[in-house]
């Protein structure tokens, strides 16, 4: 599978794997009826613990991402995911401190900056972004 | 749910002095979990009253069952032992060590055993006195798995090794535990191999438990936080927050390291108006040193 894990950080390895397959779903990178790994498969290739990668898919599972069919293995489930609000926030988090940071050295104000965002907004409205 | 080890007020001293202090410590069936411990810990001794070699002073101890107490040697069928320091024969070849294995062990595996020492490309015919202490543990660790074990024990099995045969030796124990359910009981001091392979972490010192989670529990337990103020530090208030284990200041800036869930500790540090927070990476051995440091554990200079 197509994921990077980073054991040491603070995100508990489980919680890694289940942001991880949301995003590789919500990129079209894993699709629809697409044959998950088995946890055997996923603990050798990634050599994480078998127990943490049976707790992810779990959780997938509740949250509809994965579905387990008896005796045939586990699957992408067949509806489209969409990363939920605050998760998608807090991917870009991130990004935006980091906008934030530029801001502060460059001598932009509070102002400034969210007049900075609006404007980037309406172009990308107006270049028909949504 | 099932424990393959358990230990009640378990005790040992040497001279005197308490190596393992009435310690209690569950280990889950199927687990794969890591002991760690500063030098002089108690772990080994731990490893040794569990597999049988040294007898406790007081309390018991459970392994697939049976108490540690019970001497008839039975219990090694099933338990797979790496010690720190293997001992071994030394004019022995390792296909006599082999050979040796299949005779005292009887759920001996040859297919295993084959299948192991050709993944780890160790010499057949070359004798023990001529190996590396990182090939003894190889050699150790095959005969070990392939004994067929409900349960391994392995005391600094990944000290020695070079990076690659690290690798293959958390990939055979993961796999392991995948295919048989096997649990495994390590300790280690090389923090990022637990961090990978484990899912349960207990840390004791001075033979005293200090503290068993699961390792998802442990990350979201222990917090890292920077907190920048404008006016004054409330550096008084910080320091009675209930959990703080570890305090620095430099300049306007305060890093805390701070035991509970953020939902409890998040409002008392809001009441103090901070101009920023920021939560660091916090990983294992942040964790560990933190935690040591709050034991008085350390190296001042």
């Amino acid at each position: 599978m197509w994921l990077e894990i980073n054991p040491r950080s603070s995100t508990p390895i489980y919680q890694q794997l289940v942001d991880g397959v949301k995003e590789l779903v919500a990129r079209g990178i894993l699709v629809p009826g697409e044959r998950m790994p088995t946890v055997r498969e996923s603990a050798s290739e990634l050599s994480l613990n078998p127990n943490t990668i049976a707790k992810a898919y779990q959780k997938l599972e509740q949250e509809g991402i994965i579905e387990t069919m008896r005796s045939r293995g586990t699957f992408v489930a067949g509806r489209t995911i969409i990363l939920d609000k605050e998760t998608a926030k807090q991917q870009l988090s991130g990004l935006v401190e980091t906008v934030l940071v530029e801001a502060y050295h460059l001598g932009l104000n509070r102002e400034d900056i969210k007049q900075l965002f609006e404007e980037s907004l309406d172009n990308w409205e107006k270049r028909g972004g949504k | 749910m099932d424990l393959a080890i358990e230990t009640r007020a378990l005790s040992k001293s040497f001279d005197g002095l308490p190596a393992v202090d009435k310690l209690y410590l569950s280990v889950p069936a199927g687990s794969i979990f890591g002991l760690i411990g500063p030098n002089g810990a108690g772990k080994s001794t731990l490893i040794q009253m569990l597999i049988g070699i040294i007898r406790p002073d007081s309390g018991d101890g459970f392994i697939l069952g049976q108490s540690i107490r019970k001497r008839d040697g039975s219990i090694r069928n099933r338990v797979g032992y790496v010690p720190d320091v293997p001992v071994m024969y030394p004019g022995f070849t390792v296909a006599e060590m082999y050979r040796l294995g299949s005779k005292l062990y009887p759920f001996w595996d040859w297919e295993r055993c084959r299948e192991l020492h050709q993944g780890f490309q160790l010499p057949e015919g070359q004798r023990i006195r001529n190996l590396s202490r990182g090939q003894k543990v190889q050699v150790a660790l095959i005969m070990a798995l392939a004994l067929r074990p409900q349960l391994l024990l392995l005391d600094e099995p990944t000290a020695g090794l070079d990076p690659v045969v690290r690798r293959a030796f958390l990939q055979t124990i993961i796999e392991e535990v995948a295919d048989q359910g096997t649990t495994v009981f390590y300790s280690s001091h090389n923090l990022n191999d637990l961090e990978q392979s484990a899912d349960h972490i207990a840390a004791i010192y001075r033979g005293r438990m200090l503290f068993s989670h699961t390792l998802d529990e442990l990350k979201e337990s222990v917090h890292r936080l920077q907190l920048i103020f404008a006016g004054e530090l409330p550096e008084e208030a910080i320091k009675s927050l209930p959990g703080l284990v570890e305090y620095h200041q430099s300049g306007r800036v305060i890093t805390i390291t701070i035991t509970g869930h953020l939902d409890s500790i998040g409002p008392r540090l809001v009441e103090m108006e901070p101009e920023l927070v920021k939560e660091l990476n916090l990983d294992l051995e942040s964790i560990f040193v933190a935690f040591m440091k709050a034991q008085g554990y350390g190296f001042e200079r």
